[in-house]
């Protein structure tokens, strides 16, 4: 019998959705006897457990405290839990708010750590994290022999969000005392993009610098409007000012991070613009140039002129 | 300090360093002397000469210089990098590398007609596919290895821009569809054979062939009134076609009529008639058109779309006035456009000056006519894209400039680096930056300005 926390997060009161791709993750690992139990921290735990109480939940730990991420806070509660419950797993999302407490904790902790999580099993019941490594260039499978807790922080847009009903009990707990080093200065939202959202769009189509003119975006404006995917750029297309900075993929822009089939045309080297998309699993590379670098990220490849090839795709849309 | 005085320093510092991206960014444009003081810098680890044989930006010298003694990493590296000059393809070749080095070579864009020439007769099929994919293939070659019992081959050689008519000809008694269809887009397809794709029933055939732009006018208006729409749509993009031949009445197709928008030389009453497509995309492109007079820019400026109205700010021939009129209008995106002129009239820049949005503001600092005050406030701007447009901005004053200087985001001092305005002794503070990509920028604009004494860059 174990015991496998996730930690939940929200954003202003609202439950952040990967924190349910989280628990997916931990219940995949989770065997009879075993307890899952999410902790959630919020001014209003209680007007999220709703959301919590999805199939394989079995407890919510409902610790009431300020709306405002605070990470020391978050260390402290990861520190009460791992003395009180000793669980074999701890499990949150993967992404700035994670960043900022999973491996203080974990080194903390003597805990086995394990970043950006993209799979997880069970061999011999010793638990098993796959992660990217070499710039996502292999895969790795990691275990952590010795370790009673292990703390996996998880890949978004990888596990399906848990779902069905569930009917965890609620156990209210006291925010520990924390030693507090960081100041929450306020909530920023992300810029009003004009209804474009990179972040959220299943399909990209995007061009880089193969355009060559701004007369010559139109028409892949053209394109993506017809085929339903929402136009992405590399960096010297917004930098240029042919396209709004709300469509820039990568380092300096967006993250594809919903993307399910992404088709880059005339974007060659850079590895600012790889940053943003090279997760998305079906990636469709157009360049003239066979050697450009984003045939070594993509599934299919088609060396040839972006131009002819989009007049060719139009027939088809 | 004297010019001599001041490029020696420049080289021995670079050496001293140690730095092989600096030393790198020099190396284009020092003299022989200072290349060879370089190079055991840039080369000082078999690890380096790989990153260097692989660098799309490396002097094509230093690659030369690479492929003499060539191992076979550094030589699979070199022959995929396209700026690896012909002179070392050449050496490459010569020392007999294997089949898929050969593939490499043959699909080089550096690959002359002697290296073509040579491997058009290797042993290798596929060595013989990539020339024949290569768009350097002489009319020769490409005729050989048509003649080669090879679809593939057969598909690239009516697709090479060398093919003449004889090999087209005989591409075309192939009776393979595709490579048919490549034949009559072609530019030296005879004409009897161009005839007979006139009256092909695969529309494929067709369409290729009113895109070919060597087509006759007449061939061409009858492809306009083909009953398949994507034809119809190949003919009006056929550069051969003038706009004064597209039909006044339109097309029934929205396609095709987003096509005529695009055209020059349309007549009045087409254009008239585009300006209120009920199509937005029509009305985006037309928008987009120099011919348009000022009365249907006019009316364009006040459509509902925004991207028609965005379209207009970035037509051209957009009057002063309404510049001024759209760079009020409640769409940031429009005003963008607006900002992104340089002959934006000034009431029009003025009133930009207090937009908050980072696409009015990444536009505004790259417009050389931007004041320097508000260059200045953009360059201290929160986010680091819009700060970086003022690196791109040629007028920016030398104080703006040093600002950003010390910008935390490295792209931003990278691209600074290369900025003719910014002062040579911060260029120089910029060699001890501790991104690669900052050092490699900044010792090629420094090396510019000493080696070459060129004045425009030794401000």
């Amino acid at each position: 019998m174990a015991e496998l926390l996730v930690i939940a997060g929200q954003r202003e009161g609202e439950l952040r959705p990967s924190s349910l791709e989280a628990i997916a993750a931990a219940r995949g690992v989770k065997q009879a006897g075993d307890t899952l139990a999410v902790v959630l921290i919020a001014a209003d735990p209680q007007a999220l457990v709703g959301a919590l109480s999805v199939e394989g939940v079995d407890e919510v730990i409902a610790i009431k405290a300020s709306d405002d991420f605070q990470p020391d806070l978050t260390e402290a509660v990861i520190t009460a839990l791992v003395a009180a419950r000793k669980p074999a797993l701890i499990a949150t999302a993967h992404g700035v708010d994670a960043w900022s407490f999973a491996p203080a904790a974990a080194v903390k902790l003597g805990c086995g750590l394990a970043t950006d999580v993209q799979a997880l099993r069970l061999e011999d019941g010793a638990l098993v994290a796959t992660r990217a490594g070499y710039a996502e260039k292999v895969l790795v499978d990691l275990d952590f022999p010795g370790k009673a807790t292990v703390l996996l922080t998880i890949r978004t847009n990888v596990f399906e969000p848990a779902a069905g009903s569930g009917a965890p009990k609620v156990t209210a707990m006291a925010a520990p005392a924390a030693d507090i080093a960081t100041t929450h200065e306020g909530w920023k939202p992300p810029a009003d993009a004009g209804g474009i959202d990179i972040p959220g769009s299943e399909f990209i189509l995007s061009i880089g610098r193969g355009v060559g003119d701004e007369s010559n975006v139109e028409q892949f404006l053209e394109l993506a409007g017809g085929m339903g995917a929402t136009l992405g750029c590399s960096r010297p297309i917004a930098d240029n000012g042919w396209l709004p900075k709300a469509r820039q993929v990568g380092q300096s822009g967006q993250l594809a991070a919903n993307c399910k089939l992404y088709i880059a045309m005339g974007v060659s080297r850079s590895v600012q613009h790889q940053w943003g998309m090279k997760h998305v699993e079906n990636i469709v590379a157009v360049n003239t140039d066979p050697e450009a670098s984003i045939f070594s990220i993509a599934r299919y490849g088609i060396v040839g002129d972006m131009f002819e090839i989009a007049e060719e795709l139009q027939n088809h849309f | 300090m004297e010019p001599e005085t001041a490029a020696s320093a420049l080289i021995d510092r670079l050496v001293k360093a140690g730095d092989p991206y600096a030393a790198l960014g020099a190396y284009a444009h020092a003299g022989a002397m200072a290349r060879s003081e370089l190079e055991p810098v840039i080369l000082a680890t078999p690890r380096l000469r790989l990153i260097v044989a692989s660098a799309p930006y490396a002097p094509p010298d230093l690659l030369d210089r690479l492929s003499r003694g060539a191992s076979a990493p550094l030589a699979l590296r070199l022959v995929k990098n396209p700026a690896t000059p012909t002179t070392a393809l050449g050496r490459l070749l010569r020392g007999g590398p294997d089949d898929r080095l050969r593939r490499y070579i043959a699909a080089h864009p550096q690959a002359d007609a002697a290296i073509l020439s040579r491997l058009a007769k290797d042993g290798s099929v596929e060595v013989r596919r990539t020339v024949s994919g290569n768009a350097h293939a002489p009319a020769a070659v490409i005729a050989r290895l048509a003649a080669e019992d090879d679809a593939q081959i057969a598909r690239n050689a009516a697709a090479a821009p060398q093919a003449n008519a004889p090999t087209l000809r005989h591409l075309w008694n192939a009776d393979d569809v595709w490579v048919r269809a490549e034949v009559a887009a072609h530019p030296n397809c005879p004409p009897d054979i161009l005839a007979e794709a006139e009256a092909a029933t695969d529309p494929l055939i067709r369409r290729k062939r009113a895109a070919n732009p060597a087509i006759a006018e007449a061939a061409l208006l009858n492809l306009l009134a083909d009953p398949d729409e994507r034809v119809r749509a190949a003919a009006v993009r056929n550069p051969a076609v003038s706009g004064d031949c597209l039909d006044e009445a339109g097309d029934p197709s929205a396609r095709v009529r987003r096509l005529f928008a695009r055209r020059s030389r349309l007549s009045s009453s087409l254009m008239e008639r585009l300006t209120t497509d009920p199509d937005v995309w029509v009305r985006r492109w037309i928008a987009r058109n120099p011919d348009l007079p000022r009365a249907l820019l006019g009316q364009l400026a006040a459509d509902p779309e925004t991207e028609v109205r965005r379209s207009v700010a970035r037509n051209p021939a957009c009057p002063p006035d309404l510049l001024v009129a759209l760079a009020t209008d409640p769409q940031p995106w429009v005003r963008a456009g607006v900002a992104l002129r340089e002959d934006a009239p000034d009431t029009a820049i003025a009133r930009l000056t207090g937009d908050e949005d980072r696409d009015v503001l990444g536009a505004l600092g790259r417009n050389p006519r931007t004041p320097a005050a508000q260059l200045d406030v953009i360059a201290r701007h929160p986010d680091k894209d819009v700060r970086r447009s003022v690196a791109f901005n040629r007028a920016a004053p030398p104080g703006v400039l040093g600002h950003l200087a010390e910008d935390p985001y490295p792209l931003n001092r990278a691209i600074l680096a290369g900025h003719r305005g910014l002062a040579l002794p911060l260029v120089e503070r910029l060699l001890d930056d501790p991104e690669p990509q900052v050092r490699f920028a900044a010792a090629t604009r420094l090396a510019r300005a000493l080696l070459t004494h060129d004045q425009e860059w030794s401000s």
